[in-house]
């Protein structure tokens, strides 16, 4: 058989394997993050640490794989591994994201030679820290978030190293969850091996390693053509982080600056603002898989995804700034650095890609809770996730109620099922909608984003987590106005109604507490009131924008009964304008 | 001359509507493959039910059994034709369609113009109800009224109505209020209530399932009426069966009910027609593969029964290419499919490698060989320049194959651009598309714990014949079966399908403090219901089964696994049942021996019965005489026998039990073409099935 095809067949095999070593974790997992739908990073790499394929879901994760290793072998070469070990690795200096995103490594030996490496990282339920989940709101320090482990043995020869183990479970509030998070990605690490082993067998161990070879030579050939099609020269883009949610109203810039020189690509973030003193700084690997992420919708999204694609692009993340922070930072809000990052790299290359630009949406809203069962005592921890939507692309709409940018492809905007957390946890529903309006006036207007209110029926601590982009909301490009910036309300329409800050940690709540979360829009693109009549009058139907927002923010009086238009204050507007 | 029943089975394709006829003694059944008459499919098969009676020279009164598959509810969905549906929710949660539980997937992350699926019933088309049941059932805010509920719905004008509000899997009651008030003073319009259709927690996909069923309800109940009508004007006595997603068979009054129930049918008849072979041959652990034009199906039978899944998405693949659609929770035959077979497109791509769909040139233009204007080079085309298809066997009877029309688009779109030889650029797309099936096969095994080897793969559909010996290779199969007529393989399916009814309750509790009365009485309810459906369809007590499954998982995690246990047995035995055996599944699946306390979520029951079904026919094995049936011989390409060899041609249609040769060799039929690569051995059984086994080494020859 020729080797292009059977390097077809090797993209084939390993893109099923990873897919599949995935859902193997995900199904096992503890962590509601995760166990809803598959939210987890898992790839393989040569012996040395050269990515050869990746899980096409949560990809975000998979730079720090990729570092988390690089740093395991210079800590621990090679050599001195021995098959059957498995290493945990969640220190944010070294490849890691912030401690409760865990890495488990392990080198895959063939006949007695280390030829790759396989790594799962997912969110695990909980590993310290002054909250619960490790996603604090106020932590200033890495020490805040949990407890690190800078690649460590897990299980050594096959052996449980149990004083990691014990180590594990004395510092979690929910040990049996978090343990069986790591059993999840231990049990997907069997797998790949299992399956390496086939597939070395099946093609022979040295036919295997050059066919890997020609499978990253083709990535890069690849990327490297879709370089060379963008012109050469200088693209600079920046983005805000809003606060750090310890230090008021100081915001951070995130600067960089593409440069394209025939086919290599530099990435350059020098000039970004120093690191925060809150947990807004995003690690190392995290801003390198911002980085990726972007410029793999102009590198070609059916390359396959591995060093090929890491070869042509060359990075700068100046040291002790946002995006890539000083020891002891903390980094678990990191998500609003990652994604002006991507922001920043689109609004660069919007310049010669107009067509594919996109204005920025919402970040992640998290609601994290955590209480004692009445009856017995025993501790539960609730987090629900709800990603924002992405802002109005240039040629259209944005997405409604779809998680943008670097979450697409994870759980939809619904998250986890409200029967199901009504039967586990001690919370009822009022309400889950739509939030109207949200979505960024514009010519195309923004991606609308969600609104629910949850009565929690026993006390509660209740940490309210925004990552970002609620004061500063979502920004509106081309004469498009900003998504709408989301936020909390504590018992809402009560007397003792209010509103917490969005990084707000451990309020304590008496039962009957209702919170309502209001997450970010994605921002809008181009004149709203240029935006047709018609798509107006559908959003007002389809529930998106409401008839005040049709007036205020389109200049159409819509009818609620009759979906009868009036444009007049349109003409008022143009006519204002005109004067 | 003794009058002799008839059993017909009815299978609705996309392309061809196949009809097979078949006596209760199970001889020689005859078959017809007519044109699917998309626009009243009653035409395509009253012109199928025509020839095959003509064939037999049978009147229509020895017709007792009918059993139907249609794709008629899958294609109201896919092209958007249902009915005009009304929602009904509790207050406050009107919107979870807008918001959506869709995810991108594949190639959908980097597309900067991804739109996500339209909502599936617009949000003007919600009402909600003041109500609130609680997650432990009870009533928060009572049903009191229903204001201008009925107003509402009016000013609407719905086709169809579905009720669906929060916790009803628990408490039904305000469901059933808003049902009956419905049906008192809406009576013409279809009306659904989610707890009905399938009673699981999970609001979206409760609502979905009410909502798809209200969907395509009135056309499939209509349409199920009328054949119904039709087949009885035409003096034919049976009551007409629908298969259902779950390999279980329903009355089509029962089914037009809860018509999402009928969406993977023709699939699901595909499969209990390979589990029908496997009972005949004695064979308990099988892969049922359909390879057809645009599509390929695999399936897992173990120990004589499919597996079932219970949750499935409309329209979708396992490469997550197609519409991505919404998810489905009701029990369905475990099917991964992708979307490949003899109609997709090779191509080379910009970075120098070959790919195989998802285009697919489908029956319009076809594959460039059929000289319909295909312009590109398909997986058909591929097989005819390998020479495993060939101009003298016409598929179908009448579409004319053109081997230089293949040859040419290939030599244009592939052969040259990847720099190959033309029959190095056929095995290419060959392999190609043989390990995208693989995928198939992999899902439904290897990801569910199960070691493929173990197993023998039965090939059918248009394509699976040719394809089906080099899958299972990559797999490490030895052993595979071609049934006779694989074209029309699923239709034989529904002549030996079983009635089926599927009951789910959910009610979470720990293994350590279940309750056995609670256990014995959930079931006990469930069962009750079977029976009583088994009943009504008219089946004699004596052929009734009832099958348990629990849904077990470990404490505090998200998912469970389905696990069987005994039926009449005491609670306390079902409790320890459970756990026992889901420790043991978890091994198999995950490979670790779960020590955590478990929770029980689920229980489910089928009931089911078997009516009377066609005799599988048997014929005496004979000494060899394949040489009797060989028609010709041709050169055919095969990679691992150095090229082009001579290669034998056989008639299947005078092949005779007890024959056998080696390959290389092609067999030809009707409907199909199965190849028997080198290395290989085919033996004819007393089924007519053709065994198609890997030599094993053996010192005299090298076997590939």
């Amino acid at each position: 058989m020729t080797s292009p095809i059977r390097r077809e067949l090797l993209r084939n095999a390993l893109e099923t394997v990873a897919d599949e070593v995935g859902a193997v974790a995900a199904r096992n997992a503890f962590s509601p993050y995760v166990n809803q739908r598959s939210n987890i990073a898992t790839a393989f790499f040569t012996a040395d640490a050269r990515l050869i394929a990746q899980t096409r879901g949560g990809e975000f994760h998979c730079s720090a794989l990729r570092v988390g290793l690089r740093y395991l072998l210079q800590q621990t070469p090679g050599a001195e591994m021995s098959e059957g070990d498995v290493f945990l690795l969640n220190d944010h200096f070294r490849g890691g994201i912030h401690p409760t995103d865990v890495m488990v490594l392990r080198p895959v030996f063939v006949d007695g030679a280390l030829l790759f490496f396989h790594g799962s990282l997912m969110i695990v339920s909980d590993l310290g820290g002054i909250s619960a989940a490790g996603l604090p709101g106020n932590a200033t320090e890495c020490f805040h978030e949990g407890v690190l482990f800078p690649g460590v043995r897990l299980f050594r020869a096959g052996e449980p190293c149990a004083d990691i183990f014990r180590t594990i479970t004395v510092n979690s509030r929910t040990p049996e969850r978090v343990l069986g998070d790591v059993n999840a990605m231990v049990a997907a690490g069997h797998v790949a091996v299992t399956r390496f082993r086939e597939l070395a067998r099946q093609y022979g161990p040295e036919t295997l390693l050059s066919l890997v070879d020609e499978l990253i030579a083709y990535a890069e050939r690849m990327a490297r053509a879709a370089i060379e099609a963008i012109p050469d020269g200088s693209y600079q883009g920046s983005y805000l982080v809003e606060d750090d949610g310890i230090v008021p109203d100081k915001s951070y810039r995130v600067r960089v600056r593409v440069d394209v020189a025939g086919s290599d690509i530099l990435v350059d973030l020098t000039g970004t603002d120093g690191q925060a003193r809150g947990a807004v700084n995003s690690s190392y690997s995290q801003s390198l898989s911002g980085v990726m992420h972007a410029l793999r919708y102009y590198l070609g999204p059916d390359v396959p995804m591995n060093e090929g694609l890491y070869n042509p692009v060359t990075t700068v993340f100046p040291l002790g700034s946002i995006v890539n922070p000083r020891f002891p930072a903390a980094c678990n809000i990191r998500i609003g650095a990652v994604q002006a990052i991507i922001d920043s790299i689109w609004q660069g290359l919007s310049v010669v890609y107009p067509d594919m630009a996109q204005a920025p949406g919402g970040t992640p809203h998290s609601l994290i809770a955590a209480g004692q069962w009445p009856d017995s005592g025993d501790p539960w921890v609730l987090l629900t996730p709800h990603f924002g939507p992405g802002g109005a692309r240039s040629t259209m709409d944005g997405v409604d109620c779809d998680p943008g940018a670097m979450f697409s492809g994870l759980q939809g905007a619904y998250g986890a099922s409200l029967e199901v957390l009504e039967a586990e946890y001690p919370l009822r529903h009022e309400y889950f909608r739509v939030w109207a309006d949200s979505g960024g006036p514009g010519r195309w207007r923004g991606g609308a984003a969600l609104t629910k209110a949850v009565t929690f029926l026993v006390p509660a601590d209740l940490t309210t987590r925004v990552v970002d982009r609620c004061r500063i909301p979502p920004a509106g490009l081309a004469g498009g106005r900003p998504g709408r910036g989301g936020g909390w309300i504590i018992n809402e329409g009560r007397a003792d109604e209010w509103r917490p800050r969005p990084k707000e940690t451990n309020l304590p709540a008496a039962a009957g507490t209702t919170v309502t979360m209001f997450v970010s829009g994605g921002g809008g693109w181009g004149d709203p009131f240029e935006r047709e009549a018609e798509l107006v009058v559908r959003d007002v139907s389809d529930g998106f924008v409401t008839v005040e927002g049709a007036r205020n923010d389109y200049g159409l009086v819509i009818d609620p009964v009759t979906g009868a238009v009036d444009d007049s204050p349109r003409r008022n507007r143009v006519k204002a304008g005109d004067s | 001359m003794p009058e002799v029943d008839y059993q017909v089975g009815i299978d609705i394709g996309g392309t061809f509507t196949d009809v097979v006829l078949s006596a209760t003694d199970g001889s020689s059944p005859f078959t017809a493959k007519t044109l699917t008459t998309a626009l009243d499919p009653v035409e395509g098969v009253m012109n199928g039910l025509v020839s095959v009676l003509a064939q037999a020279g049978i009147r229509p009164q020895n017709v007792v059994r009918a059993v139907h598959a249609t794709t008629l509810a899958t294609n109201l969905i896919l092209e958007k034709r249902g009915a005009r549906v009304a929602l009904v929710t509790t207050a406050g949660f009107g919107d979870i369609f807008q918001l959506g539980r869709n995810t991108r997937r594949g190639g959908e992350i980097y597309n900067v113009r991804y739109q996500r699926p339209q909502p599936l019933i617009p949000r003007e088309m919600v009402v909600e109800v003041a109500e609130r049941v609680a997650a432990d059932g009870d009533v928060l805010v009572p049903l009191d009224g229903h204001g201008d509920l009925l107003a509402r719905l009016r000013s609407l004008q719905p086709e169809a109505i579905a009720v669906s509000l929060l916790h009803s899997y628990l408490n039904p009651a305000h469901e059933q209020q808003v049902l009956a008030l419905l049906n008192r003073e809406m009576p013409g319009v279809y009306a659904v209530a989610s707890a009905e259709i399938w009673p699981e927690a999970g609001e979206y996909e409760r609502a979905v399932a009410a909502v798809v069923s209200a969907y395509v309800g009135p056309t499939f109940s209509s349409y199920a009426r009328r054949l119904s009508s039709e087949l009885a004007s035409r003096g034919i006595p049976a009551r007409l069966e629908i298969m259902a997603s779950s390999g279980g068979v329903m009355p089509a009054e029962q089914i037009a009910q809860r018509a999402v129930y009928s969406i993977e049918s023709g699939p699901a008849a595909g499969v209990i027609a390979a589990r029908s072979l496997g009972q005949a041959c004695a064979i308990g652990e099988l892969i049922s593969f359909d390879m057809g034009g645009t599509t390929a199906k695999a399936s897992v039978i173990r120990q004589g029964e499919p597996a079932v899944t219970h949750e499935f998405r409309i329209g979708t693949d396992v490469n997550g290419a197609g519409m991505a659609g919404e998810i489905v929770r009701i029990p369905v035959i475990d099917l991964a499919e992708v979307g490949a077979g003899g109609g997709s497109i090779a191509w080379v791509d910009r970075g120098g490698m070959l790919q195989v769909g998802p285009r697919s040139a489908g029956a319009s233009p076809g594959p460039a060989c059929y000289g319909l204007g295909g312009q590109e080079p398909t997986v058909t085309d591929a097989d005819v320049v390998l020479g495993y298809l060939s101009p003298d066997n016409p598929l179908g009877g009448h579409l004319a194959i053109d081997p230089a029309a293949s040859r040419r688009v290939i030599e244009d779109k592939v052969a040259r651009p990847l720099g190959l030889p033309v029959p190095d650029a056929a095995q290419a797309i060959h392999d190609l598309v043989n390990a995208k099936m693989g995928a198939a096969i992999r899902m439904v095994t290897i990801r569910r714990g199960i070691d493929p080897k173990d197993y023998t793969a039965v090939g059918f559909g248009g394509a699976g014949p040719a394809h089906i010996a080099r899958v299972a290779q990559q797999f490490g199969i030895p052993a595979v079966i071609i049934p006779p007529s694989p074209g029309v393989r699923s239709a034989f399916g529904l002549l030996v399908s079983d009635l089926a009814f599927d009951f789910i309750t959910t009610n979470l509790m720990d293994v350590a403090t279940a309750d056995p009365e609670v256990v014995e009485l959930v079931f006990a309810k469930m069962e009750e219901q079977g029976l009583e459906a088994l009943r009504m369809a008219g089946l004699a007590e004596a052929a009734f089964r009832l099958n348990r499954t629990v849904d077990v998982r470990i404490l505090r995690q998200r998912h469970a696994i389905p696990v069987p246990v005994s039926a009449g047995v005491p609670g306390r035995q079902v409790i320890e049942e459970a756990d026992a055996r889901f420790r043991e599944n978890y091994f198999t699946l995950f490979g670790i021996k779960p020590t955590e306390p478990c929770q029980l979520l689920n229980f489910r029951v089928r009931a089911s019965g078997s009516p009377d079904k066609p005799a599988i026919a048997r014929q005496a094995p004979r000494a060899n005489a394949a040489d009797q049936a060989r028609k010709a011989a041709r050169e055919a390409f095969f990679a691992d026998a150095g090229g082009y060899v001579a290669t034998a041609v056989y008639d299947r249609a005078l092949l005779r039990a007890g024959d056998s040769f080696q390959g290389p060799a092609i067999v030809e039929e009707g409907d199909a073409s199965t190849v028997c690569p080198p290395g290989y051995t085919a033996v004819v059984d007393p089924f007519l099935n053709l065994r198609i086994v890997q030599a094993r080494l053996s010192p005299t020859g090298p076997a590939v």
